[in-house]
């Protein structure tokens, strides 16, 4: 009777020689027990129950009895247990046989050296980036909780500072929820010229959750948080030491934070700079009833898990909250949910994982290339002993020593490699810190770029898999070669022939990975080209610009500000040396708020039906600064102030959304929300009348974004706390710093003004980052290319030293010069042609998951692609050329003799 | 047959006791085995087919059964039949003697 597939598998699993003993007898327990069970009327799950009962205990056993072990003793000749000094012999001869041709040796450990240093310099970024994690306490119990609007997808908003207490009091799974708000501070240290931060206002309980106690004095207690407490200040290592000067009696003293006497109360160690790059915190004091659930501020919400709650539950949790707040109050909450995960995750977003584990896979097929190499390497050197190895056989020595032999050699170079690795890593490593240290602003505090003991652990591992990729195939062919065959393979044929197939094979593969890799960084090179080489619909050079920001204390409402900053902008206008000046909430480029509005005649449902656009307040020489021109209707002048009609200027992009068959002139618009930073007083009800339609001035620092819906007011109708000002210069913009720092202080002495940079240096340095990149790109191609011709023409120089016999034939028997060549170099053509198709191919994929990060160019751009096949190609060529070239030089008398 | 010789000492576990007290009184063949030390021992070893024929062979590798031509009956069967060899009576008499001392200290002891 034929027995039950699931039965003649699971008796698969067990060692051959148990089978060969007892096969049988089992296949009829099993089908008898079946039987039983059935008959007793027992669930078929109770079958599977027992059975797999059974092979829990009896397969590891009969493993070890029965297992390959064992087997080795019968067959061997004699006893070879492997030993410590058999494994040492081992290496020795290994060793020796690897340095016999040193050259060989050095590109093998150089080629692992490449591939293992850049995966690892990859991965310590990534591990400094976003594995690490923050640098305190059980860093992965802190979550940061983002507001999500269900029905415009997963985009993350700042929540709400009603839903922050809301979860304080209802939620079971965290230890603690706290809240905070990056605050503009100005500040004046005793006898310093004011400087601007960004602070954090914190609830009190932030410092406990993330377990940091201060190096001096105290946190925030609960009385610091009621609303109208005392201006205390937990201050920064930094600060301390930069501005504080470092002095012990720190905690008591006393310095102006925009515009009000604040205490020190605390030193937060070195290197604690939570939640960004913070140096001052300041205690949260809101009156929450003061507000109506749509306003008040956005908080930042971070919580601790509580003690054995996962990731889901409390997740759950928050859903089954704000579920509940939907109901209670669906004019703000409906359709709103919390969405929580890992701090350094949520704050880095989900694109710059993506983009950094591209790279990772994109530089470990460096590695592959690089074992590949090694492979062949291997292949080569076996086939060469293939009658060594034979003969070793003949006379005892077991396969599986063979094998362990060859391993060991691919190991060998691996670990060396490793060594080779770790500094080619180090310094790529640094040369990357240095590139991120010449970014301007301070990058996140937790970011931790160097070689830990993760890094080293992922090198081991890495070691291991490429001595592996490398060892085993050849390992594979040289001990399982028949020895018959190859003792009698008089020739150089026979034996060759096969693992010839197989270095040809791996070439291929070399090559389409090389291509992909090259396409890539051809994608990312010429989108940083497209990027520094915009054409932007205003003048670029030449423009000064910096922000002003006014403490709420000194400026509480829209009347103080306005009159700030108009007194600021006839200042600005005066300085000598400036043709032109304007102030505004945002600039191009750098980056704009970003709000909803509504057009008049248009209905909307709920808060979240009305669309959103880039929306900024600007004055009216806003656009004649930029020299950007307006393109239908008007300016806006003087006369749109406080008290003339609303008026807005929309950008192209809006028209061609909403007006793309009639004029936008003369439409209404109202804006929605506090939303433009640093704006105090609702506009819900005004009406802006539309008088001007201007290009669009690219309005996302990311650049990726075009085509862009934006809507300006005039800072006079619209007016904020914080603005940019823009100074035109006919020098250098930037010998106006002072002249513009006086103009502030003119008016205000406690007044900083922090960003000073020039428009042109704020734009190369929003594609700084992306340059950096674009430069590993081109360093992981470069490297590939670089592997992939030397794989090529190794295995074609080692297949022409192979075949002297044969071309000495063909040279004999009238084969001219041109026919040699030609047929060597057809071989090299054909894995070229086809490790190129294979590679175009995976080049369109990591094109696609690239797409996010490229400007202007499409993932399949012809030019990249073409480009690509064109350098491969001529790579290609004459790598298989010069050893096409040594096969002519064979003389057919010494090569026949050879024999 | 046995690469490990017949001196070569196994521990005697709870399952491969109950399987040698099947072969006292006559040979039996591997299932017959399993289903009277799953009865004896109330269930509490159960014997599936793998464990079952491992530990045959660990008792015959270490020479305390063997295989015998079963009842003649049962010529044209495929089954194995085993029974006990010299060997393997001695081992179950010194480790059931050895039990019942036990047993009767546990009993002293009013454990049992």
């Amino acid at each position: 009777m034929q027995s039950p597939l699931l039965f003649r598998i699971l008796l698969a699993l067990y060692p051959r020689r148990f089978r060969r003993r007892y096969g049988d007898d089992v296949l009829a327990a099993m089908q008898s027990r079946r039987d039983e069970l059935y008959r007793a009327g027992r669930h078929p799950g109770r079958l599977a129950s027992v059975l797999f009962r059974d092979l829990a205990f009896a397969l590891p056993r009969a493993w070890l009895t029965y297992g390959p072990r064992r087997r080795s003793r019968v067959f061997s000749p004699s006893e070879e247990i492997p030993t410590m000094s058999n494994l040492l012999a081992d290496l020795r001869t290994v060793f020796r046989r690897l340095f016999h041709k040193p050259g060989l040796a050095v590109i093998a450990v150089l080629a692992m050296g490449l591939g293992i240093g850049l995966t690892t310099a990859m991965f310590s970024i990534i591990n400094g980036v976003m594995l690490k994690g923050l640098p305190f306490d059980e860093p992965h119990e802190v979550v940061a909780l983002n507001r999500v609007n269900l029905s415009e997808g997963p985009g993350r908003l700042i929540g709400r500072i009603h839903d922050y207490r809301d979860l304080v009091e209802r939620q079971t799974t965290f230890e603690y929820l706290a809240g905070m708000e990056i605050v503009p501070a100005n500040v004046s240290p005793p006898g310093q010229d004011p400087e601007y931060l960004n602070a954090a206002s914190v609830t009190a309980n932030m410092f406990t959750l993330l377990g940091t106690t201060p190096a001096r004095g105290r946190t925030f207690s609960v009385d610091d948080e009621v609303p109208g407490g005392p201006s205390v200040a937990v201050v920064g290592y930094r600060f301390w030491q930069d501005r504080l000067s470092g002095a012990s009696d720190v905690v008591g003293s006393t310095f102006r934070v925009n515009g009000a006497q604040t205490t020190v109360i605390g030193v937060m160690p070195e290197g604690f700079e939570f939640p960004f790059n913070q140096q001052l915190w300041l205690p949260l004091q809101v009156d929450i009833d003061a507000f109506g659930r749509t306003d008040g501020p956005n908080l930042l919400m971070v919580g601790r898990l509580a003690d054995g709650v996962t990731m889901a539950q409390a997740q759950g949790d928050l859903e089954r909250i704000m579920r509940g707040l939907g109901e209670e109050y669906p004019e703000t909450n409906e359709g709103m949910t919390m969405l929580m995960g890992l701090y350094v995750r949520e704050i880095i977003g989900y694109q710059m994982p993506q983009f950094l584990f591209t790279m990772l896979g994109a530089v470990s097929l460096v590695l592959v290339i690089a074992c590949a190499n090694v492979a062949n390497l291997l292949l080569a050197r076996a086939s060469l002993r293939s009658k060594e190895v034979a003969i070793c056989s003949a006379l005892g020595a077991s396969r599986a020593r063979v094998f362990g032999q060859l391993l060991m050699e691919a190991g060998m170079i691996a670990s060396l490699g490793a060594l080779v690795g770790i500094g080619l890593g180090k310094l790529g490593i640094d040369l990357f810190n240095r590139a991120l240290t010449a970014l301007p602003g301070s990058l996140p505090f937790w970011f931790d770029i160097s070689i830990d003991p993760d890094v080293l652990l992922f090198v081991v591992g890495l070691t291991l898999a490429a001595s592996l990729l490398s060892g085993l195939l050849p390992a594979v062919q040289a001990s399982g070669a028949e020895l018959s065959n190859v003792l009698k393979d008089v020739a150089r044929g026979g034996s060759s022939l096969r693992i010839g197939r197989l270095s040809r094979a791996l070439v291929v593969v070399e090559v389409a990975f090389c291509c992909a890799l090259l396409v890539a960084a051809g994608l990312m090179v010429r989108s940083v080209t497209n990027m520094s080489s915009i054409d932007y619909p205003f003048q670029v050079d030449g423009l000064l610009t910096a922000q002003v920001a006014l403490p709420p204390s000194d400026y509480p409402d829209a009347m103080t500000q306005r009159l700030f900053f108009e007194e600021l902008g006839g200042r600005l206008h005066a300085i000598p040396g400036a043709e032109a000046a304007s102030i505004a909430t945002d600039l191009p480029v750098v980056g704009f708020d970003n709000g909803r509005y509504a057009i008049e005649g248009q209905t909307y449902q709920a808060d979240r039906d009305y669309p959103s656009a880039r929306i900024g307040s600007v004055d009216p020489d806003y656009f004649a600064s930029l020299e950007a021109p307006v393109l239908e209707g008007r300016a806006f002048t003087i006369a749109d102030n406080a008290d003339g009609m609303p008026v807005a200027i929309v950008n192209q992009a809006f028209v061609a959304t909403h007006f793309a068959n009639e004029s936008a002139i003369g439409q209404r618009v109202s804006i929605r929300g506090v939303l433009t930073t640093g704006q105090t007083e609702r506009d819900d009800d005004i009406w802006y009348t539309i008088v001007g339609v201007v290009p669009d001035l690219y309005l996302d620092a990311q650049l990726f974004i075009l085509g862009v819906e934006a809507i300006y007011t005039p800072f006079a109708q619209r007016p904020a706390s914080a603005a940019s000002v823009m100074v035109r210069s006919t020098g250098d913009p930037l010998e106006l710093t002072d002249a513009v720092r006086k103009a502030v202080t003119a008016i205000d002495p406690d007044l900083p003004i922090s960003g000073v940079s020039t428009l042109r240096a704020s734009i190369d340095n929003t594609q700084q980052f992306l340059r950096i990149f674009g430069v590993m790109f081109t360093i992981f191609g470069a490297a590939a290319l670089f592997l992939a011709t030397v794989g090529l023409y190794g295995v074609l120089a080692f297949s022409v030293s192979q075949r002297t016999h044969e071309v000495g034939l063909r040279v004999a028997l009238g084969a001219a010069p041109s026919d040699v060549v030609g047929l060597v170099m057809r071989q090299g053509m054909r894995q070229l042609v086809v490790g190129m198709l294979l590679g175009l191919l995976l080049a369109a994929g990591l094109g696609r998951l690239l797409s996010f990060v490229l400007y202007d160019v499409q993932p399949l751009d012809p030019v990249v692609f073409g480009g690509i096949v064109v350098i491969l190609t001529v790579t290609g060529l004459v790598a298989s050329y010069l050893p096409a070239r040594r096969a002519t030089w064979v003389d057919p008398l010494v090569a026949m003799r050879s024999e | 047959m046995s690469p490990t010789g017949p001196e070569t000492p196994i521990r005697i576990t709870p399952a491969f006791f109950f399987l040698l007290l099947t072969l006292v009184d006559s040979e039996c063949h591997g299932y017959a085995m399993a289903k009277e030390v799953a009865e004896r021992s109330g269930g509490s070893i159960d014997l599936g087919p793998g464990s079952l024929y491992w530990s045959l062979g660990r008792l015959a590798d270490a020479g305390l059964i063997e295989e015998s031509g079963g009842p003649a009956e049962s010529a044209r069967s495929r089954r194995r039949y085993y029974r006990l060899t010299g060997l393997g009576r001695t081992t179950l008499r010194r480790e059931t003697e050895t039990l019942s001392k036990v047993l009767s200290f546990a009993r002293a002891k009013r454990v049992l």
